[in-house]
C-alpha cells in the first residue's frame, strides 16, 4: 500500500514529498494498487474521503487538482513563517510594536498569508509574564504561521483538559519547561475569533546576533508556549 | 433549495472539561493519515471557493458526533467498527464535514452510501480503471456562488456595554447547541481586559440561523484560584486564564 502518511515530521521541514503511487490527477477509486481490506481502520477512512472527494468533483465544486495544490501549500505552511516574525520582532523594536498591535498588518509586511485568522494576537513573554496557549474547546492554532496541522499532543484532551487547571505541572511534567514561581503564568485559551502566537524571551548570549541566525532558535512549542527558545550551544 | 436553519439536537453534547484529568500527555508527534490532510485540504479549499461558510458549523456537527457517542445513539453513518472506541481527530472531522455538505445540500447520505458500497466493490473485486459511478447523477453547479447559507445581519446588534478594568461575571448556564464558552468558566467571575472587536455570533452561524448578531467580544481575565477553588495548585495562585467571551455571556459586577 503507498504511504498515506507523509506528514511535516519536523518542524522546519519545508519539502514536500508526495506519496509514491499517488497519482492526485486522477480520483481515488481507480488508482492502480490493490486496498488493503476496509477493516481496516485507516483503509476505510481513507476510502471515505476519497469517497466524498469523488463526489464532489463529479459535481464539480474542484478538481482534483485543485486539492492536491492546496495539500502542497498547506504543507509549505511551517513554524518557520513564526519564526521569523518572532526573529524580525527581537531585533527591530519598532516591528515589533507593530506586530502587537496587529498582528495580521505586521504578517502582511512579512508577506506571510493570514486571510483565514479573523484577527490575530501576538503576546510578548518577559521576565515578568508567561503565556501559553491552548484552546479547551477544539483545536484553534495559527495555523496560517504555525501550520495546517498542530501537533497531536495541542489537540489531546490531556492538554486541554490539563494545562487550564496546572500549566506550572504541565510545562515542568510534560515539556520540562519550568518557569520561576515570581513568573506569572497566563494560560490564552483560544476559544473565538483570535488566534495567539507567543513572541518567546530572546536567548542569553545573542546579543548582536543577525535574524538569520536567530530563526533557528524560535521552535514551534516556544511560539506555543510550552518551551523556551533555544538556548545558543544547547541540543 | 434554501438553508434550513439547524435547532439543537437533543443529544448535542457540549465541549466538556475534566478538571481533574491526569491523562498524561503524549509528547511525541503522531503520524498523521493522509485522509486527516485530505478532508481538511478539501474543507478548507471549499472554504476558500467561499462555497462552505465559517467553521462553526463543523464544529457545531462535531459535538452532535459526540452527543452521539456520549448517547450510544449511533446513525446509520458511524461504521459498527468504530462504536467501541471514540473517533479520533481526524475521523470525528470526516464525519462532521459529511454532515455540514449534507445539510448545505452539496452531497446526500444516499450518494455518500452509494459511492462507499461502489469503492468498496472495486476494492474488493480489482476494478476497470474506467469503470465510474455510473449510478451516481452529477447535480449541475448553482451559479458557482454555492455558498447558499449567506444570513441577514440582526438589526438589534449593539454597542459595547463593558470597559476595560469591568468585573463581569459568565452566565451560569449555557443553552443547548454549539457554544464559544467553555463550560468551566459558567459562573466564574472576571474582569474586562480589553474589547477585540465585534464578530458574527458563531452560536448563530453553527446552526445556520437566517438571521445573525454582530457581536461584541471581550478578552476577559480570570485568576486562578476563582476559577478553580480548592483545586487550584498551591503554585498557580497567582496565575490567570485568559479568554475571549462574547458579551450576551457576560453579566455587569459591581
Amino acid at each position: 500500500m503507498s504511504n498515506r502518511q507523509v506528514q511535516n515530521q519536523f518542524p522546519f521541514y519545508q519539502e514536500m514529498k508526495t506519496p509514491a503511487n499517488h497519482n492526485p490527477e486522477s480520483p481515488r477509486l481507480d488508482h492502480d494498487h490493490s486496498h488493503a481490506p476496509v477493516n481496516d481502520d485507516e483503509a476505510y477512512w481513507t476510502q471515505r474521503t476519497n469517497v466524498i472527494q469523488m463526489l464532489l468533483e463529479q459535481k464539480g465544486y474542484f478538481t482534483a487538482a485543485e486539492v492536491r495544490q492546496e495539500i502542497e501549500r498547506q504543507d509549505s505552511v511551517t513554524p518557520m513563517l513564526g519564526a521569523r516574525l518572532v526573529a524580525r520582532a527581537w531585533i527591530d523594536p519598532g516591528f515589533k510594536t507593530r506586530l502587537l498591535a496587529d498582528g495580521k498588518v505586521a504578517c502582511r509586511e512579512m508577506e506571510i498569508d493570514t486571510v483565514e485568522i479573523n484577527r490575530l494576537e501576538v503576546v510578548e513573554n518577559t521576565p515578568s509574564v508567561h503565556h501559553v496557549v491552548v484552546c479547551t474547546l477544539c483545536s484553534c492554532y495559527p495555523r496560517a504561521i504555525l501550520g495546517y496541522h498542530p501537533p497531536s499532543w495541542y489537540k489531546s484532551t490531556a492538554y486541554r483538559h490539563r494545562v487550564v487547571v496546572d500549566p506550572r505541572g504541565v510545562l515542568e511534567d510534560e515539556f520540562g519547561t519550568i518557569v520561576a514561581d515570581d513568573v506569572e503564568i497566563r494560560v490564552m485559551d483560544s476559544t473565538a475569533d483570535t488566534r495567539y502566537l507567543v513572541i518567546p524571551v530572546r536567548p542569553e548570549g545573542t546579543e548582536g546576533w543577525e535574524e538569520e541566525a536567530l530563526v533557528p532558535l524560535v521552535t514551534r512549542d516556544s511560539m506555543i508556549g510550552v518551551a523556551f527558545a533555544q538556548t545558543p550551544g544547547a541540543d | 433549495m434554501s438553508i434550513q436553519e439547524v435547532p439543537a439536537k437533543p443529544y448535542h453534547q457540549h465541549i466538556p472539561h475534566d478538571s481533574d484529568s491526569g491523562e498524561p500527555i503524549c509528547t511525541e508527534e503522531e503520524t498523521l493519515g493522509f485522509f486527516e490532510k485530505q478532508i481538511t485540504s478539501i474543507h478548507n479549499l471549499m472554504r476558500a471557493k467561499n462555497q462552505l461558510p465559517s467553521f462553526d458549523s463543523v464544529r457545531r456537527a462535531a459535538e452532535e458526533v459526540d452527543g452521539r457517542f456520549a448517547a450510544k445513539n449511533f446513525s446509520p453513518e458511524i461504521p459498527p467498527f468504530l462504536q467501541g472506541r471514540l473517533p479520533a481527530y481526524g475521523e470525528r472531522r470526516i464525519l462532521a464535514v459529511e454532515t455540514v455538505l449534507c445539510e448545505l445540500n452539496y452531497l446526500t447520505r444516499e450518494e455518500l452510501r452509494q459511492g462507499f458500497e461502489q469503492a468498496r466493490a472495486e476494492a474488493t473485486n480489482v476494478p476497470d480503471a474506467n469503470d465510474q459511478a455510473a449510478e451516481i447523477t452529477p447535480h449541475p453547479i448553482n451559479e458557482r456562488g454555492e455558498n447558499t447559507y449567506t444570513p441577514r445581519l440582526d438589526q438589534h446588534s449593539h454597542c459595547p456595554q463593558y470597559q476595560p478594568g469591568d468585573l463581569v461575571q459568565v452566565l451560569t448556564h449555557a443553552q443547548p447547541g454549539h457554544i464559544r464558552t467553555p463550560v468551566y468558566l459558567l459562573g466564574k467571575k472576571g474582569r474586562i481586559t480589553h474589547l477585540q472587536g465585534c464578530f458574527l455570533n458563531p452560536e448563530d452561524l453553527a446552526h445556520f440561523k437566517p438571521t445573525v448578531l454582530q457581536l461584541p467580544l471581550y478578552l476577559v481575565e480570570f485568576d486562578m484560584l476563582e476559577v478553580w477553588g480548592d483545586r487550584c495548585p498551591k503554585r498557580s495562585q497567582n496565575d490567570k486564564i485568559r479568554v475571549e467571551i462574547y458579551e450576551p455571556w457576560l453579566t455587569a459586577l459591581t
